[in-house]
């Protein structure tokens, strides 16, 4: 399936993709936990990740089309 | 021979250099006894950023009296049993970078030996230590 | 102790006469420093029931011992007073350099007392203190005031002032300095307005000596390598805080059109994308590697920011999904000495009163242009303004809303819906100087993170241990964007000032700082009835998003607080036991507190 995706801030150069979205295609199934493993983000520095504009549960099964966005750690406001 | 760069672009304007310049050099933390300057702040046109650092001009070799000063790998050298203390090098020092300390010595930039300070504390690579052709 | 000067500045602006004291040591090896040491000086000079708009009141500018060294984010200044706001303590925090020039002038903290005779810059050079009369300047924005005197006493001098919202005694009126930089939040610009005092010019020509000066240099270095310039922390150099919108989005806290929705449809204008895409520069405060700031221009202002808590309570919750016009207020508020949060707050509580048919102020959500118009209305009390300088709570009580008022002890909301962060509703209404998000900022761990933030669990807790690493980190003028270990400020800390300090020795230090603050408020009379959400937050469910449908249940508030109280060795009416004041050494200022 295929998905749309942008990484946030200093998580930006993991996929090479810089902090525009991109598509990728990967088997369906997968969960966005492991998504964020297939971009070789480490989990540790997620602070959350979005569906579709609404932050999701790390173990949700994506759907085709979903646009996922994952965003890095803070502190402070 | 070494030269040290500024990079406006990449400056945020910190002055972690001149903080750790002096912290090295003189043991207290200091901005006005670094021997390197950042300016950042906002005038009437907006944000201004300017770096004065040590060129290896030579005027300060020029100009002084007792042969103390002289230039070496993209510094001047200073030797202190040489200096008279007079303070020329500072008061011809096109950048001022040079000022002097308590004891009438002057504080000049000498790359750290190799390995200078700021560069290593400038957090986005507003500094850097080139190697430049030439004399 | 090495890294700290070892001299207060005491300026009588009444007399126009300075002197030089020594540090109380100490205090400041209790209190450390910054809110911490503020709060310690502040609780012993100020008699209960003092003004805060009296000549009693005092201004406390105060340093760190990592003021002007090279620990990475030790650039803050804290302003401590009591709230012409809210009347509780009233700790405030500026970036930008001049925490450094005030340690490189010799002194640790300058506290202002009394009320000049008439407007008045004190401008301090080291150990020179000059009284400079300041009639010309009165009634300009802090933008000309920085900009003439930088041109008569040079670029040098770093400075604190007031726009004509602090001369006009607006309870939200800000200090700026370097023309971007806010110490925003309760009215610390009213008390500078108060005391006639324009502005602090301040330039050191000296330096700061540590204990160790090549083992801090490592240290530093190294925290700055491997635990600033990180994926951990860079997100405030790649974006800052407009990239908080996006969270708040998406976690369903974004406070929308007065906190009636926790989403908004044109949040994309205003989060960190759009922000980037006017960016001129990035830009830094003094010894920090991060650089959070954003110089953006476009077509209506130049302007360091809008920072997060602008976009949200200015911006999204006064209904403008529009950047420019977001940016365009927080310029006019930055010049015109008014705090955006507080000023958002005011302008989303008329639009809503209006809305509600409550009364007419004729500003309806998303009216650009009417918007604009609103600082410099509120900054010199004219029109609207006039009833809208009173602060959301007053309006309440003159023209109701009460349900719908967003205040706490008096202060305005900030930029989180505590309706999708519960945690947040208890840090809000526990924070010494009112609704702020600075005492605690739980919304990281529960409504962006990964803990259910419906629920009461285990939040007492963390709101209380946020709480003590603010208090501790805020003490040592650390910014709150570095997300620093207890063990890296115990680490930094011994080699600062030569001594061996522990990471729980410091938790206790903030606990102890926590509760002084406490203490101070419990001294003038506030009590757990004083630590109330707005009924909104426990009555009307959240329309949209992730927080669809959520509140806070009254039931669930109420055990939320009892237990924090329980945690904290509290009693039931919110007042420090004795047993924990004496385990804070804390007792003697608590019978001082009618403890």
């Amino acid at each position: 399936m295929r998905l749309t995706v942008k990484l946030w801030g200093p998580l930006a150069k993991y996929a090479g993709a810089g902090t525009a979205e991109f598509i990728v295609d990967v088997p369906a199934g997968t969960t966005v936990d492991a998504l964020i493993g297939l971009l070789g983000v480490p989990a540790e520095y997620v602070l959350m990740a979005a569906v579709n504009g609404t932050k999701s549960e790390r173990d949700r099964v994506l759907r085709d089309g979903d646009v996922v966005h994952v965003l890095p750690l803070v502190a402070g406001g | 021979m070494h030269r040290l760069v500024f990079a406006m672009e990449n400056c945020i304007g910190c002055r972690l250099c001149q903080l750790a310049c002096s912290g090295r050099h003189e043991g207290r933390f200091s901005p006005l006894e670094a021997r390197l300057a950042v300016v950042s702040r906002y005038g009437r046109q907006g944000l201004v950023v300017e770096a004065r650092l040590c060129d290896a001009c030579g005027r300060c070799v020029d100009a002084c009296p007792t042969g103390a000063l002289t230039m070496g790998d993209g510094v001047p050298l200073l030797n202190n049993d040489l200096c008279d203390r007079c303070g020329v090098c500072a008061a011809e020092c096109p950048q001022e970078v040079i000022s002097i300390k308590d004891d009438g010595l002057p504080r000049i930039c000498d790359h750290c030996g190799g390995q200078p300070v700021c560069v290593a504390w400038c957090p986005h690579g507003a500094l850097k230590l080139e190697e430049v052709s030439g004399q | 102790m090495k890294s700290y000067q070892g001299v207060v500045l005491r300026i009588d602006l009444t007399n126009q006469t300075s002197r030089r004291e020594e540090l109380n040591r100490e205090w400041a090896r209790q209190f450390w420093g910054g809110k911490g040491l503020g709060y310690r000086y502040l609780f012993a000079e100020l008699a209960p029931g003092t003004d805060p708009l009296g000549p009693d009141n005092k201004l406390i500018l105060a340093t760190g011992p990592f003021t002007g060294t090279p620990v990475p984010c030790s650039g803050k200044l804290t302003i401590v007073t009591r709230s012409p706001a809210t009347g509780t303590v009233l700790d405030c925090s500026v970036g930008g350099a001049i925490a450094g020039e005030i340690k490189y002038a010799g002194y640790d903290l300058v506290i202002l007392e009394g009320r000049a005779p008439f407007p008045v810059v004190v401008r301090i050079e080291d150990d020179r203190v000059a009284f400079e009369p300041a009639g010309d300047l009165w009634g300009l924005g802090t933008h000309a005031v920085e900009h003439q005197l930088t041109d008569k006493w040079g670029a040098e001098y770093r400075i604190l002032s007031i726009g004509p919202a602090g001369e006009n005694l607006v309870p939200f009126a800000c200090i700026t300095s370097e023309l971007y930089r806010q110490a925003g939040r309760g009215g610390v610009g009213t008390v500078m307005g108060a005391k006639n005092l324009k502005a602090v010019a301040v330039r050191g020509t000296g330096g700061v000596r540590v204990a160790d000066a090549a083992r801090l240099m490592d240290l530093a270095l190294k925290a700055l390598r491997s635990d600033v310039l990180t994926d951990t922390n860079l997100w405030a150099y790649t974006d800052g805080t407009p990239m908080i919108v996006e969270l708040s989005q998406n976690a369903g806290i974004l406070p929308t059109r007065n906190f009636q929705d926790g989403t908004f449809a044109d949040f994309a204008k205003l989060s960190s994308p759009a922000v980037q895409a006017a960016r001129m520069a990035k830009k830094a405060c003094l010894s920090c590697g991060l650089g959070c700031g954003n110089y953006i221009r476009t077509g209506r202002a130049a302007v360091e920011g809008p920072e997060y808590e602008t976009l949200a309570v200015a911006g999204a919750n006064c209904g403008i999904g529009d950047l420019e016009a977001v940016a365009a207020f927080n310029a006019a508020c930055d010049d015109l000495g008014l705090d955006t949060i507080s000023a958002g707050g005011v302008v989303a509580f008329a639009m809503e009163l209006t809305e509600k048919g409550l009364h007419d102020f004729g500003i309806t959500f998303g009216d650009v242009e009417r918007y604009l118009e609103i600082p410099d209305l509120i900054a010199r009390r004219k029109g609207i303004g006039a009833e809208l300088a009173a602060g959301v709570k007053k309006m309440a009580e003159r023209f109701g809303g009460a349900e719908f008022a967003m205040q706490i002890k008096g202060l305005e909301f900030p930029g989180y819906e505590p309706r999708g962060s519960w945690a947040m509703a208890l840090a809000y209404a526990t924070a010494p100087r009112g609704a702020c998000h600075m005492s605690a900022w739980p919304v990281a761990e529960e409504a962006y993170g990964s803990r259910d933030p419906f629920t009461i669990e285990g939040k007492a807790e963390l709101v209380r241990n946020l709480q003590h690493y603010n208090a501790f980190k805020f003490s040592l003028s650390l910014c709150d964007f570095w997300a620093v270990s207890w063990e890296t400020m115990a680490e930094l800390l011994s080699a600062a000032v030569g001594e061996d300090l522990a990471a729980e020795e410091l938790q206790l230090a903030g606990e102890r700082i926590f509760n002084l603050a406490r203490l101070f408020n419990v001294r003038e009379g506030f009590s757990a009835r004083d630590d109330n959400v707005p009924p909104r937050l426990v009555k009307d469910a959240l329309p949209s998003g992730a927080t669809a449908g959520k509140l806070i249940p009254p039931d669930r508030y109420a055990a939320m607080l009892k237990e924090y109280y329980e945690l904290r060795g509290w009693t039931d009416d919110g007042r420090p036991a004795s047993v924990k004041l004496e385990e804070l050494g804390l007792a003697e200022l608590g019978r001082k507190a009618g403890l």
